[in-house]
């Protein structure tokens, strides 16, 4: 079954199409890399999932919910998380705290009953931490637990920033570059990270720029060019289409030129 | 359960509200004991503008004008109702309460200078509703002979606040209240929300944080504090007129908040204190006065961005540091950089 259904997304920036018609379907339990040369629209795509911009046509579907037209903290507490291509982190504010942040919305306690510490809303004050603390562990950082976010070495950073998103419990985890910028030891760690973040049972979208980083890695690959699908299905038939390695390489047509 | 932190700071609290309450006891001169009744009023004041602008990112220019609406529902009421003290200090706190909700709530898709113009706009159109309003707020007479807190029994202990030494307990009971809500509000789901909020609005939303509620029922808290001080400070005066709400009193919070250091509670309190002191030192040069502060104002943004607070706290790190260096251990050095 399909976790996610993205139809016909089109988004437009006054004349520029960023996304064209596009359809996605991402099964649940899978991971779906989403992979297009720079301007391809696959951060487009991740901020209309998201909410951060609305779609001109089109329709996002999760489970049976339409996304589309909801605002970003309605689709997060759907369960609906996300890293950001360029590291977001509070810099100013401690690990554990990022990633109590990134647990809000497992927290329902009002403001009254935190106001006078009320038993519920002590007890949920510890589980929002030990949630915190579990994030941290899962992707190795508890021990940086109070190290200012802005402080700690770069591939920390990019860890740190999914330890939040996963602290808010998501069904669906949208992760933009992950190894951006990052070694290719420390890339291999990350696509290991992916892979037990799978086997927690989240569904995972990958934006990718190395192809060959998420083909061992993806059950299914989209590729983008221009803001149209160009392909979609298996890596190796994916990597082996035509039109995927034109739009990497340039065509024929255009080297002739 | 209570870690080292944790007591060093309760003590540091209870000694700090020790320390206030006997201070009446050693200020024979009532001129001294009004500063000091002044500086506990814009402490809470400054406690309250800090929650929205030190914990959530939302820097006001227009406060003043929800102190002066607390302090006028209080002389109107008082006044023309003929009602008790007691009964108006939590009716000026509603309305200032709400209005601050009414300017949350349309100023929450505002950010910065935006922000800053439309909290400038409600601070002046309420000012001149005081100063114009005649029939109602007495123009720029104000509403003068307003009485103190009448006593307070139980059973055969009657309480008093006549006079600047009785209204002192009075504002130092509000303080200490802020001063717990304020923590208790901050160290919670909430008020990281908040803190969320003030460090990227997109990254929180996308968290699940509902930017329009945190940032409404953030500010309209504050507002309440400011609604609290207004009805105290007019109670204090005796009077309640324009000229103590107009714009250079939000520019006042504002400067308090960043010399104190925002997001700090003992830096809301401190700021609040010295700017106090300062404006008294220089009441014979009224019109330098804005001058000074200007230029506190960019000194404090240049050097020391998180304000007196903030450069405590890299002072004691750094003392840290060379000690446990000198012990030939390592650096502390955990929190070290940019404390808020």
């Amino acid at each position: 079954m399909d976790l996610l259904e993205v139809r016909g997304l089109t988004k437009r920036f006054g004349g520029v199409v960023a996304l064209d018609g596009v359809d996605v379907a991402v099964p649940s339990g899978s991971i779906v890399s989403i992979i297009g040369p720079n301007g391809a629209g696959k951060t487009t795509f991740f901020n209309v999932v998201s909410g951060l911009l609305r779609p001109n046509a089109g329709t996002v579907t999760l489970a049976g919910h339409r996304l589309d037209g909801l605002r970003p903290d309605q689709i997060a507490s759907l369960g609906v998380a996300r890293t950001f291509q360029n590291l977001r982190l509070f810099g100013r504010l401690t690990a554990e705290e990022n990633v109590l942040i990134g647990a809000h919305c497992q927290g329902r306690a009002s403001l009254l009953a935190a106001l006078v510490r009320s038993p519920g809303a002590r007890e949920e004050e510890g589980r929002l931490r030990r949630r915190a603390r579990e994030a941290l562990a899962f992707v190795g950082l508890e021990r940086r637990r109070t190290h200012p976010a802005g402080s700690l070495p770069y591939g920390a950073q990019r860890r740190l920033e999914i330890a939040r998103a996963l602290a808010s419990g998501p069904r669906l985890l949208l992760l933009d570059e992950p190894t951006a910028g990052m070694t290719p030891e420390e890339s291999a760690d990350l696509m290991g990270l992916i892979e037990r973040i799978r086997r927690l049972g989240i569904t995972v979208v990958v934006i990718a720029h190395d192809m060959q980083l998420v083909r061992g890695l993806s059950d299914r690959i989209v590729a983008l060019h221009h803001g149209r699908k160009i392909a979609d299905g298996p890596p190796a038939a994916v990597m082996g289409s035509r039109e995927v390695i034109d739009a990497y390489l340039g065509s024929e047509d255009d080297a002739l030129v | 359960m209570l870690t080292g932190g944790r007591l060093a700071r309760l003590g540091a609290a209870c000694g700090a509200v020790t320390a206030a309450a006997c201070l009446p006891a050693l200020l024979r001169n009532p001129y001294a004991l009004y500063l000091a009744d002044l500086s506990l009023i814009y402490g809470l004041l400054v406690l309250g503008y800090d929650l929205a602008s030190g914990y959530t990112g939302m820097i006001s220019f227009g406060h003043a004008a929800l102190f002066g609406i607390g302090g006028y529902v209080s002389a109107i009421l008082v006044t023309h109702a003929g009602m008790s003290f007691w009964l108006t200090l939590p009716l000026g706190a509603a309305a200032a309460g709400l209005s601050g909700a009414l300017v949350g709530l349309t100023a929450h898709r505002l950010r910065e200078e935006y922000l800053a113009m439309g909290t400038l706009a409600f601070g002046t159109i309420v000012w001149l509703v005081m100063l114009n309003w005649v029939n109602v707020t007495g123009g720029p007479m104000g509403i003068p002979a307003l009485p103190p807190p009448p006593p307070v029994s139980f059973g055969p202990v009657v309480l008093r606040f006549e006079g600047y030494r009785g209204f002192y307990y009075v504002l130092l009971g509000a303080v200490v209240l802020a001063v717990l809500v304020t923590r208790h509000v901050v160290d919670s789901r909430f008020g990281r929300a908040c803190l969320a909020i003030r460090e990227d609005e997109v990254v929180a939303e996308t968290l699940g944080i509902t930017l329009r509620y945190h940032k409404t029922l953030m500010f309209a808290i504050g507002a309440a504090y400011s609604g609290v001080a207004g009805v105290l400070f007019v109670h204090l005066l005796r009077v309640a007129s324009p000229e103590s709400f107009d714009f250079s009193q939000s520019v006042t919070i504002l400067t308090m908040n960043m010399l104190g250091g925002m997001g700090s509670i003992p830096g809301a309190l401190l700021g609040a204190v010295l700017v106090t002191l300062l404006s008294e030192a220089l009441r014979a040069v009224p019109l330098y006065r804005m001058v000074l502060y200007g230029l506190l104002l960019v000194v404090m943004m240049v050097f020391f961005p998180y304000g007196l607070a903030g450069a405590a706290r890299v002072a004691a790190e750094g003392l840290r540091g060379l000690l446990s260096r000198a012990r030939g251990g390592r650096a502390v050095g955990e929190r070290a950089s940019e404390p808020f």
